[in-house]
């Protein structure tokens, strides 16, 4: 897999960034796309929601890989984000909102891992980036930072297919200004 | 114990703990995502399918 981006991104992409799934599942099974990765993010904390990390090991019993993806998550850049109930109870209490306000603006199918993966980001007060393939985040509630094309090889070696990469950043005012436009 | 964690969450509020998953180097984790590849290939799963959730 090869990687085309704005080598200027590599600045803006700083501070915090949370992995969606895909991405971490990316970078499981492809030890180019991994060492790419980690060099555009070496200017971040990478951070792992449990909820993503429960998705990613989720599906490799069915690869029968679970062993492989378990020691690989124990990678040192990768931390796991607070796992404790105080901290679901305003995830939850943001999730409604968000579930709410991505429903009323005709998103009512938005999967339910993504929308506690939204509320954890809306969770912090301060900025954490959030890679993604999911074109489903891409909506008023997210800022844009970066933009990364991935270049996928088939199999066969012959052709190649282009998937984008968003690095996203929730943004607290626009979710109070759709959070006040709801329905009482 | 208990108490004091709970103690600390409600004073660290909206603030990100970081506590690292693991101790391995990243020449440690290229030699797993290689053995991933391999049993990929072997199952004849193409490399660049994600899975997905519901």
């Amino acid at each position: 897999m090869k990687l085309y981006y704005d080598p200027a991104s590599k600045f803006s992409i700083k501070g915090y960034i949370s992995l969606d799934t895909n991405v971490l599942a990316f970078c499981a099974r492809d030890p180019q796309f991994f060492q790419e990765f980690i060099t555009i993010t070496e200017n971040t904390d990478i951070v792992i929601d449990p909820i993503v990390r429960l998705e990613f090991l989720r599906g490799a019993y069915q690869e029968h890989t679970y062993n492989e993806k378990k020691q690989f998550i124990e990678y040192e850049r990768f931390h796991i984000m607070e796992d404790h109930y105080l901290t679901y109870q305003q995830i939850y209490e943001k999730a409604l909102f968000i579930g709410r306000i991505l429903s009323h603006y005709g998103k009512p199918e938005m999967k339910l891992g993504d929308i506690l993966i939204l509320s954890r980001l809306a969770s912090y007060q301060q900025k954490i980036l959030f890679a993604t393939f999911d074109k489903d985040f891409s909506c008023n509630l997210m800022d844009r930072s970066a933009v990364i094309t991935v270049e996928i090889v088939t199999k066969q070696g012959m052709f190649s297919e282009l998937e984008t990469m968003q690095v996203l950043s929730f943004n607290h005012e626009e979710f109070l200004k759709f959070k006040n436009k709801l329905p009482q | 114990m208990y108490m004091n964690k709970q103690k600390h969450i409600i004073q660290n509020e909206n603030k990100l703990e970081l506590k690292p998953m693991g101790k391995k180097s990243k020449k440690e984790v290229i030699e797993i995502i290689k053995k991933i590849q391999k049993k990929l290939e072997k199952h004849n799963q193409p490399s660049y399918q994600y899975p997905c959730f519901s």
